[in-house]
């Protein structure tokens, strides 16, 4: 795409999760929206949900893997992200998980320093069983917690100030349900992912505490097979980890500047939140913490109905300006009229024409020269 | 360190900013956000009704009456 000025045009893009999607909250799904978004954008700054597809993955040279905690700082104007050449992952395994599984885990880390040539520390093992626990929330999105938080940071911060790791991927043992009526329809397609919620308290604990990158692989008893596997949910199904992606995003994941620097003195251009210049998020899911964040800024944001997630938050009953469409292709329409200047009032066959200002005191009248 | 699932619901107010602001308050009763979002408004209401987890500062041990203490 032509660029037409000098400021690379940034897009942030969103799916919650842990709240249904339609689009995202399965298995990567919403890896497809990132990459036409990609296409059109000189930046793309999104989260692990949207990229990580267990297995499956696709490099993005101008994508940014943030993870969810360090996005809400972003969207702020707390933390900027620094672009790397490549980050030494530290990974942590959960002492919960049993011996063959913690091989199955290992073998993939080696397989993504042998096959894919990623820069990984030695692994540490917690010093307790983390003990995740899953809960379901009033609004029907998805949430956890662990029994053993401080047992996690212990890991972290002995691969931080040890092993030099620069980005954590953390593999926790996650409960095995097969029968639940909840992975029934998660396999299928439909309902709510019930680890999600879980997963993103894991890594918003480890950004908040060591401000670098994170992202989360849970670890879970191969399921039986199901002809009737949803396309959406298949990339889960494949083997024995859900590592492979996580390794991957964060291995060029962006650090975080908690100050900003003089120009000219960062050692590479940063990237803060006034230099995003759209946000797509689900219609329905407009409450988070980012986005009401990039509301108050000159972000365009784009509403995506398509999407339909468990929330009741659209951008109207929160008093956000936004632009409406029903698809991420229209969605990407508006991002190349956005990008080229254009009102997209401009691209329908019908156009008002101007009308005037709604009645307003002159200046004399207010006794202003 | 304890991480608790908490529910709260927080006046619509006038404009995101002071929305944010509010929402930060009313969770902080809890203990220090971690995750939130609004997962729906009540317009006739104006409110918002936020979900989150937030990190609960494990409490200390008694030091009187050796509750707490081990023999």
């Amino acid at each position: 795409m032509n660029r037409t000025s000098d400021r690379p045009y940034t897009v942030m893009l969103i799916v919650p999760t842990g709240v249904g999607a339609a689009i995202g909250g399965y298995a990567g799904d919403a890896l497809p929206v990132a990459r036409a978004i990609a296409q059109v954008a000189d930046r793309l700054i999104t989260h692990p949900n949207v990229l990580n597809g267990a297995q499956l993955y696709w490099p993005l040279p101008n994508a940014l893997y943030v993870e969810g905690y360090g996005l809400d700082q972003f969207a702020a104007g707390r933390w900027g992200l620094r672009p790397v050449h490549q980050n030494r992952v530290g990974l942590v395994l959960d002492a919960g998980i049993e011996p063959e599984l913690r091989w199955r885990h290992l073998q993939a880390a080696d397989a993504a320093r042998a096959t894919l040539g990623l820069s990984l520390t030695d692994y540490a093992m917690t010093d307790a069983p983390l003990g995740v626990s899953l809960q379901t929330a009033a609004s029907g999105a998805t949430w956890g917690a662990l029994q053993n938080p401080d047992a996690l940071l212990r890991c972290v911060e002995k691969l931080v100030t040890q092993a030099g790791a620069e980005a954590i991927a953390v593999v926790a043992r996650f409960p095995d349900d097969a029968g639940s009526e909840a992975l029934h329809n998660y396999r299928h397609g439909q309902g709510v992912d019930p680890l999600a919620g879980a997963e993103a308290v894991i890594s918003h604990l480890v950004v908040r505490t060591f401000q670098i990158p994170c992202a989360h692989a849970p670890a879970l008893s191969p399921l039986p097979l199901d002809p009737t596997l949803s396309p959406k949910s298949a990339a889960e199904e494949l083997g024995h980890t859900f590592l492979p992606c996580v390794l991957v995003g964060l291995s060029r994941a962006p650090q975080f500047a908690t100050h900003a620097v003089a120009p000219g003195q960062a050692s590479c251009p940063e990237i803060w939140a006034d230099q995003v210049d759209a946000l797509v998020i689900p219609a329905t899911a407009c409450g988070g913490s980012a986005v009401l964040s990039l509301s108050q800024t000159a972000t365009q944001i784009i509403t995506v109905a398509d999407n339909i997630t468990r929330m009741q938050t659209p951008a109207a009953a929160l008093g956000l300006r936004a632009i409406a469409v029903q698809s991420y292709l229209e969605a990407v329409g508006v991002l190349v009229a956005h990008r080229a200047g254009l009102d997209p009032v401009a691209l329908r066959p019908q156009m008002n024409p101007l009308r005037a200002i709604a009645s307003y005191p002159s200046w004399q009248h207010l006794g202003k020269t | 360190m304890q991480l608790q699932l908490v529910a709260v619901e927080v006046a619509l107010g006038e404009g995101t900013e002071a929305l944010q602001r509010a929402i930060a308050l009313a969770l902080q009763i809890y203990g220090e956000p971690l995750r939130w979002a609004i997962t729906a408004v009540d317009s006739d209401r104006r409110v918002a009704q936020v979900e989150a987890v937030v990190i609960v500062a494990a409490a200390p041990l008694c030091q009187e009456s050796g509750v707490g203490e081990r023999g």
